[in-house]
């Protein structure tokens, strides 16, 4: 029980809590830049405005940074 | 803005918010069908979301003399990275948003594509034959000085209104469905 109570209050337990935090953050963010790629298509097959790409590419720059996050989250914090 | 059928010349004003004969397409549109106006908001519209998105760039700047005191430094530079990524998005979400809700104006209908919250798309859509009245609104300062306004296009029987918002030159843009539909007209009175 004491050590139950040790860990509650060690300083180490807001660490995992803020890596938990960040990775589930991380993975709803991923998730968000998917719908937002699949959105983009669905949006230029509605109405084809000639962007040559640039917003494809600001969409999978998005996901990079998602990815990002995530890796930052599972390996540096 | 004068309207002639035979000019198929590409031009577009107020940072593609209106585009006069557009090298687009949509998706339904008939081998006879040209776009000959694309709406969009005047891009005054941009002011409320850039001001919010200069504030989150600007914000951790200031929060980050807290956030040294709270967290640790990795943990202060995940959030940095973290809320640099929304504020990307944020900016991104209202440029797509801007991009794509679009009125269109075409040689034989008049289609409204909005998307709300980028996920719920709605298209709205009447021939030119069913276009009863088309008016142009607008109100205050701003509208005036700047030159825009909402267009309301009042269809015929049980068919949904259009409604084109913060339009620029609203006036001319009338000017120019009411030209198409009395071309319309007469084509119909000449068959």
């Amino acid at each position: 029980m004491e050590q139950f109570f040790g860990f509650i209050n060690s300083p180490n337990l807001l660490g995992i809590f803020i890596k938990l935090f960040g990775i589930i953050l991380g993975l709803i963010y991923i998730l968000f830049c998917f719908i937002m790629i699949k959105q983009i298509g669905t949006m230029k097959e509605t109405i084809n405005i000639k962007d040559q790409g640039l917003l494809r590419t600001a969409a999978l720059l998005q996901l990079g940074f998602a990815i990002v996050i995530v890796l930052y989250a599972l390996i540096v914090l | 803005m004068t309207l002639d059928s035979s000019d198929k010349k590409s031009r577009s004003k107020h940072l593609y918010s209106l585009c006069v004969n557009p090298e687009v397409s949509f998706e339904g549109q008939t081998k006879s069908e040209r776009v000959i106006l694309l709406l969009r908001a005047h891009p005054i519209t941009f002011v409320p979301w850039i001001i919010v998105a200069s504030l989150m760039f600007l914000l951790p700047f200031i929060l980050n003399v807290f956030l040294f005191s709270l967290f640790r430094f990795k943990e202060v530079i995940f959030i940095n990275i973290f809320w640099y990524s929304v504020t990307f998005s944020y900016v991104l979400v209202n440029i797509i948003s801007w991009l794509f809700n679009v009125g269109i104006v075409t040689n034989e209908r008049i289609i409204d594509i909005d998307y709300q919250y980028l996920l719920y798309k709605e298209i709205s859509a009447s021939t030119l034959e069913d276009a009863v009245d088309v008016t142009a609104k607008t109100s205050g300062f701003i509208h005036t000085f700047l030159h825009y306004g909402d267009i309301y296009v009042q269809t015929a029987g049980n068919i949904q209104n259009i409604e084109f918002y913060k339009t620029p030159d609203p006036s001319d843009v009338v000017s120019v469905i009411n030209q198409l539909m009395q071309q319309h007209e007469d084509r119909r009175a000449s068959l």
